[in-house]
């Protein structure tokens, strides 16, 4: 589970593991049209963030985080993610199981 | 060597709107323009981000890099 540290009313520190990442592939199979964007997001743009260096909000495809974090980061003006390498790429391979799918549900092609 | 026209404190902003308020700054920039970024935090994202939109267009220069502030100038080519 993620560990969260409010350090102050403009700040918050996330801590996630691996089991997050499944936490979250497995809440994105559960309803592929809800989280479709976030899904062909995740997949398309990951890699042009080397995967781990990948930021949930560039793209506005945060839905699946913020259900997985249980808080509102956006509450927060300052917040840094400690999150291991095996995060970002168990929830790539997880994004790319579904993208096909989640292509069915939201055709529209992601900004660059 | 171009000026700095703009700053952009990514602190202010909730993180839903910093890259849409950098990248809005950044495209009003005109050629030969600059803006300062500050940040708390290494924006190493926001470049890969950079990278992808907006290839071979822009300058990256650390003016201060931490370990509390990072200040970095962009510039428009």
């Amino acid at each position: 589970m993620a560990e969260i540290t409010i350090v102050d009313k403009q700040t918050i520190k996330i801590g996630v593991s691996l089991k997050d990442a499944i936490k979250m592939v497995t809440e994105a199979s559960r309803d592929i049209p809800l989280y479709a964007f976030d899904i062909i997001t995740i997949y398309e743009k990951m890699p042009v963030f080397e995967y781990t260096y990948f930021c949930f909000y560039a793209y506005d495809s945060a839905t699946l985080f913020e259900y997985m974090l249980d808080i509102d980061p956006k509450q927060y003006n300052s917040f840094s993610l400690d999150a291991p390498d095996s995060f970002f790429y168990a929830l790539y391979g997880g994004m790319a199981a579904l993208y096909e799918q989640a292509k069915q549900f939201h055709p529209v092609a992601i900004e660059e | 060597m171009s000026n700095i026209t703009v700053t952009v404190n990514a602190t202010e902003y909730p993180p839903q709107l910093k890259h849409k308020v950098i990248f809005q700054t950044y495209n009003q920039l005109k050629p030969s323009e600059a803006m300062l970024l500050v940040n708390d935090h290494d924006p190493v994202p926001l470049r890969f981000q950079f990278e992808s939109m907006h290839p071979n267009e822009f300058t990256w220069e650390y003016l201060e890099q931490g370990p509390d502030m990072f200040q970095v100038k962009i510039s428009k080519f």
